[in-house]
């Protein structure tokens, strides 16, 4: 069962010719309206009904454009900062021959929309190399960045990691990633592969790179339903409008989720994304996601990432047995059972109170059955 | 900038958005500026590059003010434009 009201989806649908679901045909009286723009705020999605508002496609009155209007200067006013502080991370990149590709909003507002403002961002998401990630967010915090949280021991994250938030002085965040996704799912991901190719696009004149088409198609599906427990409704649109796009090499796709074992998290986002926007589209990968039967191991592995109990924590257990050498699996757990005091005090304020939980967390990952 | 001397060229540094009642554009080390109703109109047109002449004509054909009225205020407008760094002036 859907998480969001029809209402909302079909903005989310917005320009998806495929879809069933459709619009208002008239104003939404007052009292519909405010938890409808409520949601669709919290959601993101004000580029998408701003666009159908704009196109006639949505009625609204005469106040509620205005409303509409003001939340959507607002919000690409925010993406265009964002947009600058991209430039900036990129100059600052580009100074000690650090490369990147750009992730999530930034890059598929700009290479996968039609218009750039029906994807608004919240924040600057850069995918760097695993050998350079602390290099990287090094230079963010010289130039003034905060890490947003401690890492259990040094080199923990480039090593096992997603990612690390550096919040900057004017409050807006860089995410530096080095995978896509903590946990299992994380740790089979090629991520250095990541780096041979990549989707070329321009801002403010400068030339900046995306994730190559399918290994962005894949990254919206980890994020889409790894990323929140329910999944988010921009984060679907993203896989709809990825796995839409006739330029998608689904073989390549195919040949990605075999090597990363992600072909449950692919089939899971698509299957979504079809049934939340109502698409009746049929392509490859939606007959693909119809079709697949997850083991029981890969059901298991997602489990830990919809769990709203313990979310962390099983991902971390989970993520153990996809570390492939026995020394960096020690390396992992000593990081994650004996911290830094300085992760610690944030935390379980003694390792043996951190042990009692991780013995807690294990059992609860029962071998025979998924917990929800 | 005289009419026929020079065209009015969008700063490739400039970011922007359309919304829903015009544009948002942001130039380098600056905050973000709305622009609605002509504004907006003459920020769309300025790609490509545009004389005040191009945009006068291009204009007519979707306000319905005087072609006189958009020829007097087109020029202090483009100047704004150009003082708040979000448009340069090249040789036509």
């Amino acid at each position: 069962m859907s998480c969001y009201p029809l209402l909302v989806r079909a903005v989310a649908a917005e320009g998806l010719d495929g879809s069933r679901l459709s619009h208002p045909s008239e104003p939404l009286p007052e009292a519909q309206w405010r938890p409808f723009m409520a949601t669709v705020l919290e959601q993101r999605l004000t580029g998408l009904l701003a666009s159908a508002v704009g196109a006639d496609r949505f009625p609204v009155t005469v106040s509620q454009r205005g409303e509409l209007a003001e939340l959507d200067a607002a919000t690409a006013a925010v993406s265009l900062r964002l947009d600058r502080v991209l430039l900036e991370v990129a100059e600052t990149f580009d100074g000690s021959g650090l490369r990147f590709r750009v992730l999530k909003g930034a890059a598929l507002a700009h290479v996968c929309y039609p218009d750039p403002r029906q994807r608004p961002y919240g924040d600057v998401d850069v995918l760097v190399p695993s050998a350079r990630f602390d290099d990287a967010v090094r230079l963010l915090v010289a130039a003034g960045g905060r890490r947003r949280f401690t890492e259990p021991r040094p080199g923990f994250t480039r090593r096992f990691g997603k990612g690390v938030s550096v919040q900057r002085t004017d409050g807006l965040e860089v995410d530096v990633h080095r995978t896509f996704t903590s946990g299992a799912f994380g740790m089979t991901v090629d991520t250095d592969g990541l780096f041979e190719g990549g989707t070329p696009f321009t801002v403010g004149g400068r030339e900046l790179l995306g994730l190559a088409p399918e290994e962005r198609f894949l990254h919206a599906c980890y994020h889409a339903v790894l990323g929140a427990a329910p999944p988010r409704a921009l984060p679907l649109r993203d896989v709809a409008q990825l796995a839409l796009d006739p330029r998608l090499d689904v073989a390549r796709v195919h040949a990605l989720v075999e090597r990363w074992r992600a072909a449950a998290v692919a089939a899971a986002a698509v299957r979504i994304a079809w049934t939340e926007l109502q698409l009746a589209d049929t392509v490859a990968l939606s007959t693909f996601a119809a079709g697949y039967q997850p083991r029981r191991r890969e059901t298991r592995a997602m489990a830990a990432y919809s769990s709203t109990r313990q979310r962390y924590p099983r991902q971390a257990v989970a993520a153990l047995a996809h570390i492939p050498r026995a020394r960096d699996r020690a390396a992992y757990l000593v990081a994650l059972l004996f911290p830094s005091r300085q992760y610690l005090a944030g935390r379980d304020r003694s390792y043996v109170g951190r042990v009692v939980r991780a013995v807690r967390t294990a059992r609860t990952i029962d071998h025979g059955k998924v917990q929800p | 900038m005289t009419a026929k001397a020079a065209a009015a060229c969008r700063d490739p540094r400039v970011l922007w958005r359309r919304t829903l009642d015009g544009c948002v554009l942001l130039a380098p080390g600056g905050n973000p500026v709305r622009l609605n109703g002509p504004a907006a109109a003459v920020w769309m047109l300025l790609d490509p590059c545009r004389t005040v002449d191009d945009l006068v004509e291009a204009l007519l054909a979707v306000w319905t003010a005087p072609a006189e009225v958009i020829a007097r205020d087109i020029g202090p407008l483009l100047r704004q434009l150009v003082a708040a760094d979000l448009v340069i002036n090249r040789p036509a």
